[in-house]
């Protein structure tokens, strides 16, 4: 382990992302502003900008940290560094899931905190926010892994792209559950079986994911 | 002597062959014949609806018998036909602007848009409240919309419809868009750096379907055509950003090259989600319906979680569907000749007068039995022959030719 | 410690349409080894192959007494390694590159590196979009030099730059590793370059080294030898000639193995010597390369 060169990799991602993360940041609070506004439109165009929000952070992470190294030629620099390829991995995927789960954490709380406590959003909503947001969560691991194993922009770019058109689809998948559907408008939160089973499912998928992109890394042979 | 021959350098623009967007030069004809196509792809989307299970209360012509399989085609045609028609439009519009200035561009769309607006309005208006008068009255099977319309005459005090810029929305739309554009151009926004690190491939494929969302979603699904007589915040959220894509894509011509290796994909990804979004639809939408959801905050929370899928599906198709129509038109029709030079000057008159003309075919078969496929195939071929001989007759050599198509010189 | 900086033992890397086979190579502790080879010859794989970067599929690499790709991460401390398709960060500055290299590198010195900035003519506060490739190259060079790394490995560093400021980049390179004991690999198809800086030459091409040898003796067994002969000489077939050309009275012999009895046995022959020529590393690459391409190319035509 190579501990404090993983840790400059990360603290220079972070450096490189600061200033649009911001910018998302402020763009997140207000889209939670709207959120929380009791009127369909806001309603829906503030739940609509939490969703491409977390999408877009994640492409801008994606691109800048993972696909632009290797496209801008950056990455024969850092790999010129007293480094391994795995150590290189590790900081990558530290530094990008680092910052995404925070930006991600703070729409979720916002979320459950706004449904939970504005009398014109039944709590009834609170297992479809966490599934929904979830499967974001997976989509952008699932980028990760494909940009930091195909190192490809085309690659990327196409996945992104099934994952964004995959996200519609699968609201359009868990609104049709019968498990799911009829209580969104219920005055508790349901957590029955489908529900919890989806979310751990989420879970188990991101993280093996991740234990996908070390296991595949550490079988490369050529990394330039 | 036929402009054609005439030796000149044929990238420069021919005053004489300016058409709906003006001074199209010879390596963008694929474009010319695209936005022809988009053009009667909407005469075949509005005989279309008079089929359709889904509007079959919210429309004139309804016939008693529908086909799913024409409807499925139909609606995914709707969710792309105008954004493409604007994305050509603004591409164009930039153009223009470069070649002879905002007040040059302004002058020139005042011309090619506003006044046929201003001239053909009140006849298209007209024509409408003819024909639905007269169908009311003379016909036996009337659609639920006639029937509607039929009640609502025989109330006393009923406040008069909402006026509407009737399917002529795109020229009203169009001339407010380019105005926003030639403002934008004046702040500079398009010469910005941002605008030139926007105009990648990983941004239109990614993160331009979302930027359309918020507009899509406030609108019933399918999404309705802004045919107020004002600007409509959501056409410009929506068309609008078609539009200025437009004019980036102009910028950044290059841009089509790489997109053209996701081709496939587009189609694809577009035809795989409209799926889903048909299956998703509702089987019919009632008045009621309708009613419901104009009335403002009264919003459904099943309903809410359908909506943001819906529109992104929307969304989604729009762009990869534009995109795509651009890549296969760029790959097959980037051709310059007589039929198809024929074809996009007629494509302007054709489409403004399709509605009245197609309204009138489809209510004189409304009480005659006849297969669905043939109704529909003698609706569009009728309002195209009716729509071509009025344009050679009228229009081509005449005022309103150069009015809509720019001056033309006879060809020997 | 070993003697060598580093050393390649039967090292074979194959590739769908190229392979390097049979890399035998090794530099000693101080010296400089130019790298000279044709486009694609192999030397940015080799290179690559000795940072760890690829995977050799046979043979064994050690790099400062590392044995690689294994223990890259060690052996890298201590070597610097530029190459022609390795970009810095374009958004950041010169001074925010040197605070990262210095915030890894314990041994980054910060007095030697604002020396270097302005021995190379460089502000530190420009950012490195801003830079012309020549500004490039030495912002990327000061990145190496300045933690004084025991084994330098430049990867055609020279590549792309306009006459001016090659010449620039290879003269500040001679000073600055004037007064250092440091070991080198210096790559380039440009064997100019390489005359100047190096005292050892290695020479490969199509995935082969072809000659691996120390400069000096090198450029001395090289000789072009003019001769007039009369029609019925016939000149004898002597080891180390590389080339032969006849016309009319006029034979022009190449030979790698040059010594004083050499002239004497042609004029034994029957030839005057018009002249005995030394030659440029450029005009020896040249006949080795074509040497050792006939020759493969004979010994292919015999096994088939």
């Amino acid at each position: 382990m190579n501990a404090s060169i993983i840790k400059q990799l990360i603290l220079k991602d972070w450096y490189f992302n600061r200033l649009p993360l911001l910018l998302f940041t402020i763009i997140a609070v207000l889209s939670l502003g709207l959120f929380s506004i009791n009127a369909k439109s806001t309603f829906y165009i503030g739940l609509v900008l939490i969703i491409s929000l977390v999408v877009t952070v994640g492409a801008l992470l994606i691109f800048s940290s993972v696909v632009n190294e290797r496209k801008n030629q950056t990455l024969a620099f850092i790999m010129s560094l007293p480094l391994s390829f795995l150590d290189y991995t590790k900081a990558k995927i530290i530094s990008n899931l680092s910052v995404f789960l925070v930006f991600w954490s703070i729409l979720v709380t916002g979320i459950l905190l706004i449904i939970y406590y504005s009398s014109h959003l039944p709590n009834g909503l609170i297992p479809i926010s966490v599934i929904i947001m979830g499967e974001l969560l997976v989509s952008y691991v699932l980028v990760l892994a494909v940009a930091l194993i195909k190192e490809s922009e085309t690659w990327t770019i196409v996945v992104m792209g099934i994952t964004n058109v995959g996200i519609s689809l699968f609201m359009f998948l868990v609104a049709g559950l019968s498990d799911i559907g009829p209580y969104i408008e219920g005055p508790i939160a349901l957590w029955n079986s489908t529900a919890i089973s989806i979310v751990i499912v989420e879970l188990i998928l991101a993280i093996s994911l991740i234990g996908i992109i070390f296991y595949l890394q550490s079988r490369k042979k050529d990394y330039l | 002597m036929s402009n054609q021959t005439t030796g000149e350098d044929i990238t420069e623009p021919k005053q004489t062959g300016e058409s709906l967007d003006t001074a199209t030069s010879t390596r963008f004809h694929y474009l010319d014949n695209v936005r022809a196509l988009a053009m009667f792809a909407g005469i075949v989307f509005h005989a279309a609806l008079a089929y359709s299970p889904l509007m079959h209360n919210l429309w004139f012509t309804t016939s008693s018998q529908t086909s799913a399989v024409l409807d499925m085609f139909s609606w995914f045609i709707h969710l792309f036909r105008m954004p493409v028609f604007f994305l050509i439009s603004g591409f164009f519009t930039l153009m223009l602007i470069q070649k002879r200035g905002i007040s040059g561009l302004l002058k020139n769309r005042a011309l090619r848009i506003l006044l046929p607006f201003i001239v053909f309005y009140p006849f298209i208006m007209w024509s409408y409240v003819a024909l639905i008068g007269w169908g009311i009255n003379n016909l036996e099977n009337l659609s639920p919309m006639l029937q509607f319309f039929k009640m609502m005459k025989d109330v006393p005090d009923t406040p008069p419809p909402e006026l509407s810029t009737t399917h002529l929305w795109f020229l009203f739309n169009l001339f407010l868009f380019v105005l926003t554009v030639a403002l934008m151009y004046k702040l500079k926004f398009f010469q910005s750096k941002f605008v030139s690190k926007i105009t990648s491939v990983k941004f239109i494929i990614i993160i331009f379907p979302l930027v359309l969302v918020p507009a899509l979603v406030t609108q019933s699904v399918p999404h309705p055509a802004p045919e107020k007589f004002y600007p409509q915040l959501w056409s410009f959220g929506f068309y609008g950003l078609f539009f200025i894509l437009g004019s980036m894509v102009f910028l950044k011509q290059n841009i089509l090259n790489e997109l053209n290796r996701y081709k496939k994909g587009l189609l694809a990804a577009s035809i795989i989600i409209y799926a889903f979004f048909y299956y998703s639809l509702p089987d019919t939408i009632s008045i009621e319906t309708i009613m419901v959801m104009m009335a403002g905050n009264n919003y459904n929370l099943s309903y809410f979680i359908k909506q943001i899928p819906l529109a992104m599906a929307e969304a989604y198709i729009a762009v990869y569907m534009t995109l795509y129509c651009l890549l296969i038109g760029k790959q097959f029709l980037n051709k310059h000749n007589k039929a198809f030079k024929l074809i996009s000057d007629s494509s302007y008159w054709v489409y403004i007068i399709h509605m009245p003309v197609l309204l009138m075919v489809q209510f004189l078969m409304t009480d005659i039995e006849i297969n669905i496929w043939l109704q529909f195939v003698i609706s569009i071929s009728v309002t195209f022959i009716i729509g071509m001989s009025t344009y050679f007759a009228f229009i081509r050599w005449s005022p309103i030719g150069w009015l809509l198509n720019g001056r033309k010189k006879k060809t020997v | 410690m070993t003697d060598y900086a580093f050393e390649m033992k039967g090292i074979a890397k194959k590739y769908p349409l190229f392979q390097l086979s049979n890399i035998d190579l090794k530099l000693k502790n101080g010296n400089i080894m130019g790298f000279i080879g044709p486009n694609g010859a192999g030397k940015s794989t080799t290179i690559r192959m000795l940072m760890g970067l690829i995977q050799q599929d046979c043979g064994e690499i050690n790099v400062l007494g590392c044995n690689m790709p294994n223990q890259q991460v060690a052996a890298k401390w201590n070597i610097g390694y530029a190459s022609e398709d390795m970009r810095l960060y374009a958004n950041q500055t010169i001074n925010w590159h040197m605070q990262f290299i210095g915030s890894i590198y314990s041994n980054w010195d910060n007095k030697y590196a604002k020396k270097l900035l302005k021995q190379f003519d460089l502000i530190a506060g420009q950012k490195i979009k801003g830079l012309s490739h020549g500004q490039r190259v030495k912002a990327g060079l000061l990145m190496i030099l300045a933690r004084r790394p025991q084994l330098l490995i430049l990867d055609e560093p020279t590549t792309g730059l306009d006459p001016v400021a090659r010449h620039e980049i290879i003269n500040e390179l001679m000073d600055v590793l004037l007064d250092e004991e440091r070991s080198i690999l210096f790559s380039s198809h440009n064997t100019q370059d390489v005359e100047q800086l190096s005292d050892q030459i290695t020479f490969i091409d199509k995935g082969q080294i072809i000659q691996s040898q120390d400069k000096e003796s090198y450029l001395q067994s090289w000789r072009r030898i003019r001769l007039e002969i009369s029609a019925d000489t016939i000149l004898p077939d002597l080891k180390g000639i590389v080339e032969q050309r006849k016309s009319g009275h006029q034979a022009i012999i190449t030979t790698k193995l040059f010594n004083n009895e050499l002239a004497e046995t042609y004029r034994k022959c029957g030839a005057t010597v018009q002249s005995v020529e030394t030659m440029t590393l450029e005009e020896i690459f040249v006949s080795e390369v074509l040497a050792s391409r006939k020759n493969s190319q004979h010994n292919n035509g015999a096994t088939l």
